[in-house]
C-alpha cells in the first residue's frame, strides 16, 4: 500500500491505496468515510486511533508481501542473477514500510525500512550478496511477519538486534550515504536537506512547513526518534530539510530541538494532527500559490476513477524512495490483479443459496413439464434457466477452490532451516502445485504436512555420513507431491531415507504395552504400521525439538480423516518411507447414488460406492447365505459379509420388492469392504453437504444431511458408521499380505466398452474408460458456426464430430428427436462425438479382428452383442477432427521419436490397443506376449522403457523385472506394470518388488501420460 | 422490570410461552422427515428454504409422563440459532396463540402438583387473568438435549 493525498469536495483526505486498482478504490471509500466519522487521520494519533478493518488489510497485505519476501530470499540461494529478484523485496518491503507508517507503527516501519535500505544497496549494485546474509534476513523477515501478523504488539517487539545486524551489513562495504535517510552521524546539526526541494515543491502547488518538536534530554544521539520523526513526515508528503539541534532550558536542562521542512498539500491544522505538536510550533515558510496545478488535479480527478496515475505521487525528492513501480526506463508500471477477496463467510452462503436456486430450478422445471406446449416460448426459456443455474452452481464452487501451492509454498523454507538445524542435507521437491481442492481442505491441510515433512526430515533422512556408507547420496531427497486419481487429490511425503524398521515397531509396541508378545508376533505389516497412528507411539529412541514426542501421527491421521481423506504408509528398511493422504476435492458437494430403506431415502457418497449388485430369486449361482444369522454373498471367490440398512437402523421391515431382487451396494472404505442391503436404489445426485445439528451426534452412521432434488431431506450414510453400527469386525487387513497374489489371480482381464450407432446403422464402441462423460441433447441444441457444428455445453463451445465426415461410413438422413454426445476425457472440453443410439456398456474380453487395412480413428472391429463393431480411437478422431490438436501432437511426436517400448502382454485386445495408442503418441513399439519373448527381444534391440503386464503364460511381470534387474546393463531401464489390481496393491508393486510405476490398466489416458513422464525425465536426467 | 414478551401457542391444550426474542417464525404447515435412529425427543429435519431446521418433540421433553395419541399437529415454531449453537432448531406445536406481555411478579414456579411438568425446572408458571401460561425456559430445554 502506499499514501497519497487527495482533495475532494474541498477537504484534503490522506489515502491509502493499493497496487491493486480493485481494492484501491474499497479502502479510499473506507477511509474517506473514517475520516469522516473521526475527523482526524489514523495511526499519527495513536493506536487508539487504528481502524480496525484498515488494519486487517494492512496484515492480510503485508502477509503476502512478507511471503513474497521469503520466497524471494530463498531464491538466492540458487540462482545467479539476483536483479528482479532484489527488486522484488524491495517493492515488497518498501509497500509494508509504506503502510505502516501510515498507521503509525513504527517498530514495522523501522525494520521494514533498514531491510528497505539494504535492497536498495543492493539494487544499486553498491553491496554484494553473500549467501551468509539469507539467515539473518530471514530471521528479519520472521519478525517482520511476526509484526505484522499481530499489530497490537508490533510495537512492543524489540528489534534492535536484527536492525543492527543488517546495519552491519551495510556498513561493510563501501556506501554512499546520500541516497536515503540512513542513520546518519549523531553530531550533524542538519541531518538531511533535499537541494532545491523547497521551490519545486512550491511549484507544484504543495505548501512548504516547519514544523518543530521539542524532546526533553540531549537525544541527538537518538537515530530512533529522528527516524520516526523522518518516517511521519514521508508518509504524508515529502521532508526537505531535517535537523537537530540541541539547547538549553531554563531549568538547566537540555532540550533537543527537532526541525524539519515538509513539503505537503495538507492544511496547517491537519498537519499539526499528524504530528500531534500545537499549530503553533508549525509555520508556514512561504505563501504558496493559491491555484492548483494542472497535473494534480489531474492526478486527483483520475484517482476517483480508480486509475493509477503515473504523476500521482507528488513528492518532490526523486531519489529511490518513489522507484517502487518504476522500471529503469522510468515509466511507472502498475500491476493490475484481476481479484477481489472476498469474504469467506460470503462465498459459503453464495453456495448455499446457489445450491437452494439448482433445488428450486429442479422443482420449477417438474411442476411446469406438462405445459412446455401451451406455453410457446417456456421450452427455451427453462433450457437457459437450467443452464444458467448449473453455471452458477459450479463456477461458485470454483470460487472455493485454490492450488495447494498456498499450502506447499511454505515448506521449502521450513525444510531448508530443519536441515540446517539438524545438520543433515535435504533437499524437497515438489510436484503438483497446481492441482486445486477446496479451500477449507487446502487451511487444514498445513499441520499435517508440516508434521509429515518435519518427521521425514528428522527420523526419515539419515545424516550425510551414514547416508554415504549406505551407498545413497548424501544429500537426502523429500518429495512432496499432489496429484489425481479416481476423483480424489492424493498428496505423497515420500522420503529416500531409513525407512521404519517393522522389527523395532514391533519391540517398541510390546515395551510400551500396546500389544502382548503373541500378539506383536501374530501382527501383519499393515497392522504394524497402523501403530504409528496410536497415540503415544513413538520409536524415536532420542525426543528432539523437532519431533520424536509421540504426538503428532494420530492428530494427523484425525485430521486427514475429518477432512474426508485417509493416510497410508508404505516403508522399505533402508530405501524410504512414502506417506499417501487421499483427499476429496471438495467437501462441499459430493456425487452420491440416492437409496432408500424403509420407506426413507438417502444418499450414499458415490467415492464408498465400489458396485452394485442386483440378485435376483432366479439366479441360482448368486444367493445369500446365511451363517450364525449372519448373511454373506460369495462374491468372486470371497466372501462378502453385509448388512441390511434396514437392520442397522432398525426400520420397520420392509414389503418385499415386487421382482423379489435384493439389492446390493458394495462399500469400501479403505481396504475394508462390506455389502449394504437397500430396499430401492435411485439415481445419482451431486448433494450438497449440510452438518447435522450436534443434537444428532449419537448418529454415527450419518455423515451429514442434505436437500434432494425434489426439496425432501435425505440424510448421508456414513459407510464406516454402519460397519461399527452393525458390528462389523475388520481384522486390519489380516490377509493383506495374500491379498496381492489373490487379487492377482482373481481379476479379470476385461475391457469396459460403450456400444453405440453412429450416423448409419454402423455400431461402434469406445473404451469406457476414456470417456469423460456421456450427455443427451436435442438437436436444436446444436449451432453452425461456418463449417464447423458446436453445442454450448457448461459455458464452453464443444465441437461436434461426426463420425461420417472422417471415418469411411454411412449416414441415415433421418433426424432423431434426441441424440447422444460422447465427450473424450481431456484436459479441457473440446469436441464430442454425436452418436444416435446408445446400444449397451459391455464388459467384455473379446479379441479385436484382425484387420487388413489400416483406417485412421479405428483401432479394429470386432462382434459384440452380435454386432459387427468398430472400435473408436479416440485420439486419433479427435485429432482428425481438431487440426490445432494435431499440430500440437506433432512436436510432441518429434521429440518422442525414436523411443522403443517394448509392450509385454497376453491379452490380444490389450496388446494391440495399448501399442496402436502408444504408436499414436510417436512412440516405435515392440511386442511380447510374455516374459521369455521379452527377454529375447531386449537382448536383439535397444529399448527404453518396458511395460508389462503381471499375470501372462510362461513368465510373468515379476519374473520379467527380476531378470531386468539381474541384468547390470537394464538396471536403470524403466519398468512399469499395468495390471488391474487397487491403487493399494498396485502401491505395493511399485514398493515391494520394484517396477518404476504401476499403472491401472483401465486407465489408458493416465498411463500413457505416466509413460511419457518417465521417458521424458530420463531424456532430460 | 421490564415486562416480558411471550409467543404463546398450545400444546395439548395447555397454554405455553416463550420469550419472543428467540423465535424466528411461526409455520403454519411444517413438513419434516423423520430420521431413522436418531433419539426418541427428535422428531426429524425441515427444510426450511434450504436451510435444515431440526424438530425436537417439546410435548415428549415437558410432559414427560403424559403420553397421549398425537393429533396431527401442522404449526411448528422455529427459533433462532443461539450464538454458540449455529444449527436452527424447532418445535411443533398445536396451534399458535397471542403474542402476550407480563410482569415478573405474575410469575412463580410451578405448583407442587404439577412438578411433572416442568422437570428440571424447564418451565415456571404466569397467572394471567382467565388461564395459566407456562413459560419454558429455552435455553434450559435446549441444554438439556
Amino acid at each position: 500500500m502506499e499514501t497519497v493525498i487527495v482533495t475532494w469536495n474541498g477537504r484534503i483526505y490522506l489515502l491509502a491505496y493499493s497496487i491493486n486498482s480493485t481494492r484501491y478504490c474499497l479502502n479510499f471509500v473506507r477511509l474517506v468515510r473514517w475520516v469522516r466519522v473521526t475527523g482526524c487521520f489514523p495511526g499519527k494519533g495513536g493506536h487508539g486511533l487504528i481502524n480496525h478493518e484498515l488494519i486487517r488489510d494492512f496484515t492480510e497485505e503485508a502477509r503476502e508481501h512478507v511471503e513474497t519476501v521469503e520466497h524471494a530470499l530463498l531464491c538466492f540461494d540458487k540462482k545467479m542473477d539476483h536483479t528482479e529478484t532484489v527488486r522484488d523485496i524491495f517493492r515488497a518491503v518498501h509497500s509494508i514500510k509504506g503502510t505502516a507508517g501510515f498507521f503509525g507503527l513504527d517498530n514495522i516501519v523501522a525494520l521494514a525500512h533498514v531491510m528497505e535500505n539494504f535492497f536498495g544497496e543492493l539494487r544499486d549494485l553498491r553491496i554484494h550478496y553473500r549467501p551468509e546474509m539469507t539467515d539473518l534476513l530471514l530471521l528479519a523477515n520472521d519478525q517482520l511477519r511476526q509484526m505484522v501478523e499481530n499489530v497490537q504488539e508490533s510495537e512492543r517487539q524489540d528489534i534492535q538486534a536484527i536492525v543492527h545486524g543488517i546495519q552491519a551489513l551495510l556498513t561493510e562495504p563501501e556506501l554512499c550515504t546520500d541516497s536515503m535517510p540512513a542513520p546518519v552521524s549523531a553530531n550533524e546539526l542538519v541531518k538531511r536537506v533535499v537541494e532545491g526541494g523547497h521551490e519545486a515543491a512550491r511549484e507544484k502547488g504543495e505548501h512548504v512547513y516547519r514544523i518543530k518538536t521539542r524532546v526533553n534530554g540531549d537525544m541527538t544521539a537518538d537515530d530512533a526518534l529522528g527516524q520516526k520523526l523522518c518516517n511521519q513526515a514521508e508518509s504524508i508528503g515529502s521532508l526537505l530539510r531535517f535537523s537537530v539541534a540541541v539547547q538549553a532550558q531554563s531549568y538547566g536542562q537540555p532540550e533537543t530541538l527537532f526541525s524539519m521542512d515538509v513539503a505537503t498539500i495538507l492544511e496547517k491544522e491537519l498537519l499539526a494532527f499528524a504530528f500531534e505538536v500545537p499549530e503553533s510550533d508549525i509555520t508556514e515558510l512561504e505563501d504558496p500559490p493559491v491555484e492548483i496545478h494542472g497535473s494534480q488535479v489531474g492526478a486527483v480527478k483520475s484517482a476517483f476513477q480508480g486509475e493509477a496515475p503515473a504523476d500521482q505521487r507528488q513528492e518532490p525528492q526523486e531519489d529511490d524512495q518513489t522507484v517502487m513501480t518504476e522500471g529503469n526506463g522510468g515509466t511507472p508500471v502498475f500491476l493490475t490483479e484481476d481479484s477481489v477477496r472476498v469474504n469467506i463467510k460470503l462465498l459459503n452462503e453464495l453456495l448455499d443459496v446457489a445450491g437452494e436456486m439448482v433445488l428450486n430450478r429442479n422443482r420449477l422445471l417438474r411442476v411446469v413439464q406438462g405445459y412446455s406446449k401451451d406455453i410457446p416460448g417456456l421450452d427455451a426459456v427453462l433450457q437457459n434457466l437450467d443452464y444458467t443455474t448449473t453455471v452458477l452452481q459450479e463456477k461458485i464452487l470454483q470460487t472455493r477452490m485454490q492450488p495447494v501451492a498456498n499450502v506447499f509454498a511454505r515448506f521449502p523454507r521450513m525444510i531448508r532451516d530443519l536441515s540446517r538445524k539438524m545438520t543433515k542435507e535435504v533437499t524437497l521437491f515438489i510436484e503438483g502445485n497446481e492441482v486445486e481442492l477446496d479451500k477449507s481442505i487446502i487451511e487444514a491441510l498445513g499441520d499435517p504436512l508440516t508434521h509429515l515433512l518435519r518427521n521425514a526430515v528428522d527420523h526419515g533422512i539419515e545424516y550425510p555420513v551414514a547416508r554415504e556408507l549406505a551407498g545413497k547420496n548424501p544429500t537426502g531427497a523429500v518429495r512432496l507431491s499432489a496429484y489425481h486419481e479416481s476423483g480424489n487429490v492424493n498428496i505423497d511425503i515420500a522420503d529416500d531415507g531409513a525407512g521404519m524398521d517393522k522389527e523395532r515397531i514391533r519391540q517398541k509396541a510390546v515395551d510400551q504395552g500396546l500389544l502382548n508378545i503373541d500378539e506383536a508376533w501374530a501382527c501383519s505389516e499393515r497392522e504394524l504400521l497402523a501403530l504409528i497412528f496410536r497415540p503415544g507411539f513413538s520409536t524415536a529412541d532420542r525426543i528432539t525439538d523437532v519431533s520424536g514426542r509421540g504426538v503428532g501421527m494420530d492428530v494427523v491421521k484425525t485430521n486427514i480423516e475429518k477432512l474426508g481423506g485417509t493416510v497410508e504408509v508404505y516403508t522399505i528398511l533402508g530405501q524410504g518411507t512414502t506417506f499417501r493422504l487421499t483427499l476429496p476435492l471438495t467437501v462441499a458437494i459430493i456425487p452420491s447414488l440416492i437409496v432408500a430403506a424403509g420407506g426413507h431415502k438417502f444418499a450414499l457418497p458415490q467415492a464408498n460406492v465400489q458396485e452394485i449388485i442386483r440378485i435376483r430369486p432366479q439366479d441360482a449361482s448368486r444367493k445369500l447365505e446365511s451363517l450364525h444369522h449372519q448373511k454373506v454373498l460369495r462374491l468372486r471367490n470371497r466372501l462378502l459379509p453385509l448388512v441390511s440398512l434396514t437392520d442397522v437402523l432398525q426400520l420397520p421391515p420392509s414389503p418385499q420388492s415386487p421382482d423379489a431382487s435384493i439389492r446390493i451396494l458394495v462399500l469400501k472404505n479403505g481396504s475394508r469392504r462390506y455389502g449394504l442391503i437397500v430396499d430401492v436404489i435411485y439415481d445419482g445426485e451431486d448433494i450438497l453437504i449440510k452438518a447435522l445439528s450436534r443434537y444428532f451426534r449419537a448418529c454415527e452412521y450419518y455423515s451429514g444431511v442434505t436437500i434432494l432434488g425434489d426439496g425432501k431431506i435425505a440424510m448421508i450414510l456414513d459407510p464406516e458408521g454402519i460397519a461399527a453400527q452393525a458390528g462389523l469386525w475388520f481384522a486390519d487387513d489380516a490377509d493383506a499380505e495374500g491379498e496381492l497374489e489373490r487379487a492377482a489371480a482373481t481379476c479379470f482381464e476385461q475391457q469396459s466398452l460403450l456400444q453405440f450407432q453412429g450416423p448409419g446403422s454402423e455400431y461402434f464402441a469406445v473404451d469406457m474408460t476414456l470417456i469423460s462423460r456421456v450427455e443427451e441433447i436435442k438437436p436444436e441444441q446444436i449451432e453452425q458456426i461456418g463449417e464447423q457444428e458446436y453445442l454450448q455445453f457448461r459455458g464452453d463451445l464443444l465441437r461436434l464430430v461426426r463420425l461420417e465426415n472422417y471415418l469411411p461410413v454411412s449416414a441415415l438422413d433421418i433426424t432423431e428427436r434426441k441424440y447422444y454426445i460422447i465427450i473424450p476425457k481431456s484436459t479441457k472440453l473440446v469436441s464430442g462425438i454425436l452418436a444416435r443410439v446408445l446400444s449397451d456398456t459391455v464388459l467384455t474380453d473379446v479379441e479385436l479382428l484382425t484387420e487388413r487395412t489400416r483406417v485412421n480413428g479405428i483401432l479394429g472391429t470386432m462382434v459384440l452383442n452380435g454386432r459387427i463393431t468398430m472400435l473408436l480411437n479416440l485420439f486419433e478422431l479427435m485429432e482428425m477432427a481438431d487440426p490445432e490438436l494435431a499440430a500440437a501432437k506433432a512436436d510432441c511426436r518429434r521429440e518422442r521419436n525414436g523411443d522403443v517400448i517394448l509392450v509385454v502382454e497376453d491379452t490380444p485386445f490389450f496388446l494391440k490397443a495399448i501399442s496402436r495408442y502408444l504408436e499414436w503418441m510417436g512412440y516405435r513399439i515392440l511386442n511380447a506376449p510374455e516374459g521369455q519373448s521379452a527377454l529375447r527381444i531386449m537382448q536383439e534391440q535397444p529399448v527404453d522403457l518396458v511395460l508389462t503386464d503381471i499375470v501372462m503364460p510362461v513368465m510373468d511381470g515379476l519374473e520379467l523385472l527380476k531378470a531386468i534387474r539381474r541384468d547390470g546393463q537394464w538396471s536403470t531401464l524403466p519398468v512399469i506394470a499395468m495390471t488391474s489390481l487397487n491403487a493399494a496393491s498396485r502401491a505395493r508393486l511399485c514398493v515391494d518388488v520394484g517396477f518404476d510405476d504401476c499403472e491401472p490398466k483401465d486407465d489408458i489416458l493416465h498411463l500413457l501420460n505416466r509413460i511419457d513422464l518417465v521417458l521424458q525425465s530420463r531424456r532430460s536426467g | 422490570m421490564k415486562p416480558e414478551k411471550v409467543l404463546t401457542f398450545y400444546i395439548d391444550d395447555i397454554l405455553f410461552g416463550i420469550a419472543i426474542n428467540t423465535v424466528k417464525e411461526v409455520q403454519r404447515r411444517a413438513e419434516y422427515y423423520p430420521v431413522p435412529g436418531a433419539p426418541a425427543h427428535l422428531l426429524g429435519l425441515m427444510n426450511l428454504r434450504g436451510q435444515i431446521v431440526t424438530l425436537f418433540d417439546m410435548e415428549q421433553i415437558l410432559l414427560q409422563e403424559r403420553w397421549r395419541e398425537r393429533p396431527e399437529r401442522s404449526g411448528c415454531v422455529v427459533l433462532k440459532p443461539r450464538p454458540d449453537d449455529p444449527y436452527y432448531t424447532g418445535f411443533l406445536i398445536d396451534r399458535a396463540g397471542e403474542v402476550l406481555e407480563f410482569d415478573a411478579d405474575q410469575t412463580e414456579p410451578l405448583p407442587a402438583n404439577l412438578r411433572g411438568l416442568g422437570k428440571r425446572n424447564l418451565t415456571h408458571i404466569v397467572r394471567l387473568s382467565e388461564t395459566l401460561l407456562v413459560v419454558i425456559q429455552l435455553d434450559e430445554v435446549l441444554d438439556s438435549l
